[in-house]
């Protein structure tokens, strides 16, 4: 009678999840939080530490600050540099490269220097 | 030892070999099964939007792109884009009905919510909305919400809104009507426009024509009077479905690759069976069995893997279908609809469908390994150590 060895059904599975996983990895980098035309929209309404979603379209080193568009319409469109609606964001630390997709976490700030009269001072940047 | 039986113990007899392959076509038959029921899922929730519209024509700035065509049947705000001359002039228009739309966005409770600056007479008759709750007064104090947004924020009539620094208070809840009318705060369009400060702009127009079989002619009267995009629902559901089929074309051709690969799984592993067993194929032969017989015994033994790997394959289809549904809107193309219950989890059709393409593509891989296995001759089978 043969034994039942679990060894090539592990293989099996491990090999599916590798599968998986490669084609998974060939998207876009997918990031969480809120969407830059629902923050632009009502930008005052947001209370205390929000996180933001978007692609950088620009980055001034000399400031600290960038500028960040729609990641669903930077999904959409693979483009940074036609977006209608953009957050300035103010961050003390590294800034991350055109085209990156990022998680600002930070609050809204009244500021004429931002896109619509305010800007959104970040406490962390993460790149994804 | 009855047929069955014979195939069944000679399917088993390696069973590392037998995992193998049996997974190796459940991956297949599961990533189709998944792509079927993620798909049709999607098509039935983007016509059920487009259905929502209750308008024959869309008027649009020139040069929207695939994400703002969507986002008009997804809510998503868009941009201001038409300005009031151009909405007047199309309203002008005999035998046609023009509702201008301002799609925006409030926050309750430090949450994005879609806010629909119309026009509220025009509206209601275009959308057929009914009341659940208070009145439908839409006006520089009041709006009326959505029933799934009244639940989701526990919204009562004469609760205050706050949008953009300016107060209001919910006049009406509208009754659920199972499209994105449930998921939006509604305002008058001139306090929208005041509010959100858009110059008298809106995002679009929805039309509704009074005799259908003129269509062609609206679109052309339109065209003339202002410089837009007019596409009919009928275009509009066309090219959404498109963009969504151009990025479900390309899994469709991966899952393709899956069950190609397969195939020659099962090809491989009929054919290291046939050396395997050439004494028992000769033996067969020499007992009086049929040449058919020895075909059928092949044939059958790749149709068995090929249902099983199917019954395997619909199962975790399904079970994958229902695991990636909390996570569908954040896929690019599924993100604009935001909508969860975009995937069917379940279909019968889809579930004949897969088991048939396993077992008709699994008895194509074994055609070739039982041919030879029938061909072969008693005295070299038997020969055979």
């Amino acid at each position: 009678m043969h034994r039942f060895a679990p060894f090539p059904l592990v293989v099996a599975i491990s090999l599916c999840l590798l599968a998986g996983a490669a084609v998974g990895g060939f998207g876009f980098p997918s990031a969480k939080g809120l969407d830059v035309f629902d923050v632009v929209a009502d930008p005052f309404a947001y209370e205390g530490p929000i996180t933001v979603r978007g692609g950088v379209m620009r980055a001034d080193l000399g400031k600290g600050r960038f500028e960040l568009v729609d990641y669903r319409e930077y999904r959409s469109c693979r483009s940074v540099d036609c977006a209608p609606k953009w957050i300035t964001v103010f961050y003390a630390g590294d800034l991350p490269q055109k085209g990156a997709v990022v998680e600002v976490v930070g609050t809204v700030e009244e500021n004429a220097a931002g896109a619509g009269g305010f800007v959104l001072r970040a406490k962390g940047v993460r790149i994804k | 030892m009855t047929y069955w039986r014979l195939i069944w113990r000679n399917l088993t007899r390696r069973r590392s070999r037998f995992v193998f392959t049996l997974s190796a076509i459940a991956v297949g038959i599961a990533s189709v099964v998944t792509l079927l029921s993620l798909g049709i899922g999607l098509e039935a929730e983007i016509r059920r939007q487009a259905e929502g519209l209750g308008a024959e024509l869309l008027v649009t700035p020139k040069g929207w792109c695939a994400y703002e065509q969507i986002s008009v049947l997804t809510g998503e705000s868009l941009p201001e884009a038409l300005a009031a001359a151009v909405v007047d002039r199309i309203r002008r228009i005999d035998g046609l009905t023009a509702v201008p739309y301002l799609t925006q966005r409030a926050v309750i409770r430090n949450q994005p919510v879609p806010l629909v600056g119309v026009l509220a007479g025009p509206m209601k008759e275009l959308r057929g909305w009914g009341l659940a709750r208070g009145e439908y007064r839409l006006d520089g104090r009041h709006v009326v919400v959505g029933h799934a947004v009244a639940e989701q924020f526990d919204l009562h009539v004469g609760a205050p809104l706050r949008v953009r620094g300016s107060e209001f208070t919910v006049a009406g809840v509208l009754a659920p009507v199972g499209n994105r009318d449930d998921l939006a705060v509604y305002m008058d369009l001139s306090v929208a426009q005041r509010v959100y400060r858009t110059g008298g702009k809106v995002s679009f127009v929805a039309v509704r024509v009074d005799d259908v079989r003129r269509i062609d002619e609206y679109i052309a009267k339109i065209q003339s009077a202002a410089n837009v995009a007019v596409v009919s629902d009928k275009q509009l559901l066309r090219s959404v479905l498109a963009i969504v089929g151009s990025v479900g074309n390309a899994l469709q051709l991966i899952a393709a690759v899956a069950v190609l690969a397969a195939c020659f799984g099962i090809t491989n592993t009929m054919m290291t069976a046939i050396y395997e067993r050439r004494r028992e194929i000769g033996v067969l032969d020499a007992l009086g069995a049929k040449k058919s017989t020895i075909f059928f015994v092949f044939v059958g033994e790749s149709a068995v893997y090929g249902l099983l790997g199917g019954v395997l394959g619909v199962a975790a289809g399904f079970a994958f279908s229902y695991v990636a549904a909390p996570y569908i809107g954040r896929d690019e193309f599924t993100a604009f609809l935001g909508s969860e219950q975009s995937v069917k989890v379940f279909d019968m059709g889809i579930t004949i469908e897969a088991l048939v393409f396993a077992v008709l593509v699994a008895v194509l891989s074994g055609l070739y390994p039982a041919l030879r296995a029938a061909k072969l001759s008693p005295v070299e089978a038997i020969g055979y150590e």
